[in-house]
């Protein structure tokens, strides 16, 4: 009993050190993080809408959109950008739609992508998205990925969303 | 575990020999999950190499270190949460100061905790050795691992694509009509791992029968 006890201290003490050395790194490494990607987005929403002089964000009960962003110049609508979120054959994949104001999707950028590598990397997906989505209407048909049906799949049904999304707010 | 201590270790053959002779990937095929899955491009191969070389030193160090107080009992859970730590730590380090690589690994970078060559090291040589071999072993393990990755890389980026990508200088060695895109799919992957095995154990089998026709010769000689 006696060396029961001495072995789950000796390892409750380790965890205890683990743990402590993990606070410290990502007290450390969390805020650059957050800043490294809050300026990536800024930078992707520039990159969509150079015009644009401002960026409001919008409340959604949209499935699987994480965020909406209005661009605006002046007083001007110039488009939407849809922050999405999906889970596909392994992991996670978030990626921003960018949708003017006439309903036409002109980008499509990879935000994070924790897929098994070679099935649905960024190049990949944007090759996809380019070849049949970004320059058409929101509501265009698209076909999936060969070799990344499961994670192309909930995508195109989460532009549908964005798009219904659009159309009501029209 | 201290009673395991071995005292004197050669520390030339202790690097040298996990990078050839007894390569964790090519030899002993160990770590082949990042092998197959991330060395489709000789950069991708070299960043997740790199990764694993470093959480090998951290967790030799470490266990080196704790070796004296480590219950015996206790020991696989114990290294376990050492090298669970250690990743994660790489990890969180390289998600924000290295995201570029940290994108393009993916799922890999977690992954390495799983990686037998790490716990394998651990377990086989840091909990019985002193700081300075674990350290020495550390390095040829990483060394290997590296060389490992990256021929598998570079073989594979450069028939799949007919280019070397080597850190932003790019150099086309054919053109890309003749590039066999099989290369960078997962198939190509157990395809030149397969290769590069055959090649190295017909080489060792050549010296095999080499030394033996050697020693019969003698045999013969001395009947």
């Amino acid at each position: 009993m006696k060396k029961i006890i001495s072995l789950g201290l000796f390892l409750g003490i380790l965890v205890g050190l683990s743990t402590v050395a993990l606070t410290v790194v990502n007290s450390i490494t969390a805020p650059v993080i957050a800043r490294a990607q809050d300026e990536l987005f800024y930078h992707q929403l520039d990159v969509a809408f150079p015009d644009a002089t401002r960026f409001v964000h919008m409340e959604t009960d949209t499935p699987h959109t994480i965020e909406i962003v209005r661009a605006l110049a002046g007083d001007t609508l110039l488009g939407y950008v849809y922050v999405q979120e999906i889970v596909g054959f392994a992991d996670v994949v978030r990626y921003m739609l960018v949708m003017d104001n006439d309903g036409y999707i002109r980008d499509f950028l990879t935000l994070l992508n924790s897929e098994t590598i070679g099935f649905a990397d960024p190049v990949r997906l944007y090759s996809w998205a380019e070849g049949q989505f970004i320059n058409a209407p929101g509501d265009t048909s698209i076909d999936i990925l060969a070799g990344a049906t499961v994670t192309t799949t909930p995508i195109i049904r989460a532009i549908r969303y964005a798009y219904d999304d659009f159309e009501s707010r029209r | 575990m201290d009673n395991h201590k071995q005292p004197n270790v050669n520390l030339k053959e202790v690097f040298f020999v996990n990078i050839i002779r007894e390569n964790p990937v090519f030899v002993m095929l160990l770590s082949l999950c990042p092998i197959l899955g991330v060395s489709s491009n000789f950069v991708n191969a070299i960043s997740i190499g790199a990764m694993t070389g470093l959480v090998i030193l951290l967790t030799n160090i470490v266990v080196s270190l704790l070796s004296r107080i480590i219950p015996n009992e206790v020991r696989i859970p114990v290294l376990i949460t050492i090298i669970a730590t250690s990743v994660t730590l790489m990890e969180m380090l390289v998600h924000a100061y290295i995201p570029a690589m940290h994108f393009a690994l993916g799922i890999f970078l977690p992954l390495i905790v799983v990686n037998c060559v790490v716990f394998g090291r651990a377990e086989a040589f840091a909990i019985r050795n002193k700081l300075i071999p674990s350290i020495v072993d550390a390095l040829g393990v990483s060394a290997g691992i590296l060389l490992a990755l990256g021929l598998m890389g570079f073989i594979r980026e450069l028939l799949g694509t007919g280019a070397i990508d080597l850190f932003g200088l790019y150099f086309r060695l054919f053109p890309e009509h003749f590039a066999i895109p099989l290369f960078i799919m997962p198939a190509g992957a157990f395809i030149v791992l397969g290769m590069i095995i055959g090649i190295i154990f017909s080489v060792k089998m050549m010296k095999q029968e080499k030394q033996d026709g050697l020693l019969k010769n003698k045999s013969v000689t001395k009947a």
